[in-house]
């Protein structure tokens, strides 16, 4: 379930497809029936080597042209090329040249890419990544029924035009109908203009070198080159075997009735199964799926050859399963899989990568592939080393499918993650002069600056006079915190200083002084202090003493039962949270009794705020979350995941598969019940609206904790970005949950859903429906305690008593 | 479960005091359950036409969320807003108390809600995101005054 693509966009890019299927199916008929007239199969790997020098340099200029030019420029004036070469190539043909028959043969398979790589580049422009997943089948579908219509229309065409050569000019004439769709489209969707940025020459211009550093686009690369170089050993295979069996006339009618079965069954592929096929498992089969199917069904061949040989009809008949199998998986899944794939390249790189992976990688496979052939031809072998051949290639291609998918769910996961905001560290060396200033100013702040930036570096000499100058300084907190600092590199006299300054500022009737005491008290040099004066401090009335009390407290405070307890004590209160809680932090296991003990008793307002806290002290402990973990309340349960999630601590699996349990159910009657309310119930719409984002937030915690934090990334990206991007972190979500994981969080996740898609989509675990009513009345008791909670009853009384 | 309060003082009961606070910017994202112990917090204050309801200098630490009526924030004679319904004002008095920099006068019956320091502080850490739409009302009342301040002759 996505977006729906702009009204048009589908039916032009199917429209465009289906021309080209026409244009090409116009092509290759009177190309093959030309060439195997005039030289017979035997020559075939040639123009296979000849597909490759000439395809590579086409996408070269494609990809020239693409870096300078926009997409439907490239396309307008590569259309026009090709349309101009079928009417020479007919007046060629018309002349006596039958040579140019084999031009045509090289001619169709970059055609066949250029076409492609035309349609998708636009398809990449107008829909995003989960609208192609769904939609690209679709217009791939275009294709071959054009394919299809045009090897139909050549049987009255060649007896309307007379002549095999003649359908070359209703070759030129749908080529022109292509380009007049693709300029329509440009016309109603200016989007597919997108032009190379200028701003940025990397983007723009990407060279081999930065291309290539991409694992995924590698492995793309590879992927694409094992897909043809299959592609194009079946095709051998089948034309190799029919060629056996079948001569003249006979080989013409059997190509014709194979071509129109190939194709009806790519189109019922294509309408029925691929799109279902995909949304429900996505690239991870998407990928694999064909080079499998290609190597099951080449090994049966294998065995068949090695049994009862490879002049068999059953050889025969799996060499033309093989050639099926493989059509309508690289049209069905492969096909959708790559463009998919090329969705996580950044924008200005991915016309010029598509048209080094599918122009370049493509040619080069096919003259591969042409070129090993013509040496088992030179050295005699026979079909099962090509079937051999083939096996090997296809258990590589699968591997390298695998291989691409793990590359695309981590390049995904990079898209989702959000930048750094990590400073590098400040180096002394370079800043000495800076910090040097700060300590000497005048003004307390800079002064305080300068004494937290000092770090460790109090004991080198320059930093010794500045903090001597700094324990001169008016300001009582800046005076202490020179002292201790001095103190703590072994110098005495400041110690005995920085202690008697630190007790008579700690009795002081101003708060700030008391603030300046407690702040010393955290330096080493008071480790052995008398923590009566932090205790004091630690129960001062003004919560900015005791948070900086708080602050000060160490490891070494661990043995002293009053301040542990009064920590545990400060977390409950608003103005001391966050100390507190990194004060319990650094207290460590021993306070994990009196946690424990807190958090079970404290009343409820309290208990969340406490459970975040008790994760940073005790996150290994599980006799503090344990029972947290389990809480009626949905919130303190959060709140544990949450806590445990960002400490790293350990959830068992079957509390995990609990909680996630617990949260679909409560997502799927919140958003039932939300979608009976009918009237004025806004009050009561909205706490449903907070238990479904309560029960969403409950969802990804419980998936982070499962998957890493990558499940956050893409869930933020998800509910935050638009568009494209938005459609990416739907897609990580995808690639990262399993199934039944994903078909709960992604409709909670995606904010574009209305509550009712959500409702839907979310029914099969949801309670029967109901009237508004029953629904209000079972909010408001709550009798099977399914809700659990207390401001949504509040809301239903509210809504019934109306 | 979270416990909430049940009916508090004053004309208003909790779902629509809650409901009130919902349409301020800066509570608008917050859930019903957290907001409804601010709501039983709160103090319901009447104002009637011309009252003062805040006096520039004074030092507090509440803010008002209007709930019914218009109010006027002026320094002296000159008008500096005017709001209504879903506005809050004094917001910065909660954040760091201070002498307030505005009076506010009703300029109809208005109804407000007083939510003190102690109360917003509790919301802070209760739920962090509030300081998102803090942030964003700041600026846009900084916004606002600097134009009032270009158009001002």
């Amino acid at each position: 379930m996505s977006a729906s693509p702009a009204r048009g966009v589908i039916p032009l890019l199917t429209a465009q497809a289906l021309a080209f299927g026409v244009t090409l199916a116009l092509l290759v008929v009177p190309a093959n029936a030309l060439f195997l007239n005039a030289y017979g199969s035997k020559w075939l790997p040639a123009t296979y080597i000849a597909i490759a020098v000439f395809g590579s340099a086409a996408s070269a200029v494609i990809a020239w042209a693409a870096r300078r030019m926009r997409l439907v420029q490239v396309a307008t004036a590569s259309l026009v090329a090709l349309a101009v070469l079928y009417a020479a190539s007919w007046l060629i043909l018309v002349a006596g040249g039958v040579w140019v028959s084999a031009f045509l043969l090289v001619l169709f398979p970059i055609a066949l890419q250029m076409g492609f790589v035309f349609i998708g580049g636009q398809a990449g422009r107008l829909l995003d990544v989960r609208q192609l997943k769904e939609r690209f089948p679709r217009i791939v579908t275009g294709f071959s029924v054009g394919f299809l219509l045009g090897g139909l229309l050549g049987i009255p065409l060649l007896a309307l035009l007379g002549s095999t050569e003649h359908l070359l000019l209703a070759t030129t004439a749908a080529q022109l109908v292509f380009l007049g769709l693709l300029l329509a489209t440009e016309r109603r969707f200016p989007e597919v203009q997108a032009a190379p940025s200028k701003s940025s020459p990397e983007v723009a211009r990407p060279s081999a070198r930065l291309l290539f550093a991409s694992s995924l686009v590698l492995l793309l690369c590879a992927y694409q080159v094992l897909s043809a170089m299959g592609s194009q050993l079946l095709d051998f295979l089948f034309f190799n075997r029919a060629q056996v069996r079948y001569s003249g006339n006979d080989l013409t009618r059997f190509l014709s009735g194979f071509t129109a079965l190939l194709n009806l069954a790519d189109i019922l592929f294509l309408a029925l199964v691929a799109g279902p096929l995909m949304r429900r498992f996505g690239l991870r089969l998407g990928l694999v799926l064909n080079p499998f199917v290609v190597a099951a069904l080449l090994a049966i061949m294998a065995l068949v050859v090695a049994g009862p040989g490879a002049a068999t009809f059953g050889f025969f008949a799996l060499a033309g399963v093989a050639r099926v199998s493989d059509l309508v998986l690289t049209d069905g899944t492969t096909r959708t899989s790559v463009n998919a794939s090329f969705q996580v390249i950044p924008v200005g790189e991915r016309l010029a990568v598509q048209a080094v992976v599918e122009g370049i990688g493509v040619p080069v496979a096919i003259g591969a592939t042409g070129a090993v052939l013509l040496v088992m031809n030179v050295v005699h072998l026979g079909p099962g080393a090509v079937v051999v051949f083939g096996v090997l290639l296809s258990v590589i291609w699968t591997f390298t499918g695998a291989a691409m998918y793990r590359s695309y769910t981590r390049a995904l996961a990079a898209e989702m993650r959000p930048g750094s905001l990590t400073a590098q560290g400040v180096e002394l060396g370079e800043s000495d002069a800076a910090l040097h200033a700060l300590l000497g100013s005048d003004d307390a702040r800079d002064v305080r600056l300068g004494l937290d930036l000092l770090g460790g570096f109090a004991s080198t000499p320059s930093a010794g006079a500045a903090l001597r100058q700094a324990s001169d300084h008016p300001d009582p907190e800046v005076r202490v915190r020179a002292l201790a600092r001095l103190a703590a590199t072994g110098d005495s006299e400041a110690a005995a200083a920085a202690a008697a300054l630190a007790g008579e500022l700690a009795r002081s009737a101003d708060p700030v002084e008391r603030r300046a005491a407690a702040s010393a008290l955290g330096s080493p040099s008071f480790i052995d202090a008398d923590s009566r004066m932090l205790i004091g401090l630690l129960d001062d009335r003004d919560p900015t003493v005791r948070a900086a009390a708080l602050d000060a407290v160490g490891p070494e405070d661990a043995v002293e039962p009053e301040v542990v307890r009064r920590v545990v004590a400060a977390v409950g209160e608003p103005s001391t949270t966050g100390s507190a809680t990194a004060a319990l932090r650094r207290l460590g296991d021993v306070a994990v009794p009196l946690l424990a003990e807190v958090v079970a008793r404290d009343p409820p307002p309290k208990r969340p705020r406490l459970v975040r806290a008790a994760a940073h002290a005790a996150s290994e402990h599980p006799v503090v979350f344990a029972p947290a973990l389990e809480d009626p309340d949905r919130v303190v349960v959060l709140a544990a995941l949450d806590a445990l999630d960002a400490a790293n601590g350990v959830v068992p699996p079957e509390i995990l598969d609990g909680i996630f349990r617990d949260a679909a159910a409560h997502a799927a009657r919140a958003l039932a019940a939300r979608t009976s309310l009918e009237g004025d119930n806004g009050s009561l719409l909205r706490a449903l609206d907070d238990e479904i984002d309560l029960a969403r937030r409950l969802v990804i915690a419980v998936l982070s904790v499962r998957h890493g934090e990558r499940v956050r990334d893409a869930a933020r990206v998800a509910d935050r970005a638009d568009g494209q991007r938005r459609a990416l972190g739907v897609e990580a979500l995808d690639v990262i949950l399993s199934r039944e994981e994903a078909e709960i969080a992604v409709p909670l996740v995606r904010r574009d859903l209305t509550p009712d898609e959500q409702a839907a989509a979310l029914a099969r675990i949801g309670p029967p429906a109901r009237a508004q009513e029953e629904w209000i009345a079972e909010m408001a008791e709550d009798p099977d305690k399914v809700w659990r909670s207390s401001w949504l009853g509040v809301c239903a009384r509210h809504a019934a008593g109306r | 479960m979270t416990d909430v309060p049940s009916s508090p003082a004053g004309s208003l009961g909790l779902v629509e005091r809650v409901a009130a606070l919902h349409r301020v910017q800066m509570f608008a994202g917050i859930p019903g359950r957290v907001l409804a112990a601010v709501a039983e917090a709160a103090v319901e204050e009447r104002a009637a036409q011309g009252e003062l309801l805040m006096e520039e200098g004074a030092v507090e630490a509440h803010l008002y969320a209007i709930v019914e009526g218009r109010v006027r924030v002026h320094r002296g004679g000159r008008t500096l807003d005017e709001l209504g319904p879903g506005a809050t004002v004094g917001e910065l008095a909660v954040l760091a108390p201070a002498p307030r920099s505005a009076s506010v006068t009703a300029l109809e019956p208005t109804l407000v809600l007083r939510v003190d320091q102690l109360v917003f502080d509790e919301l802070l850490v209760e739920w962090p995101e509030l300081a998102h739409g803090v942030i964003e009302d700041l600026v846009s009342r900084i916004r606002a005054r600097a134009e009032l301040d270009e158009q001002a002759p």
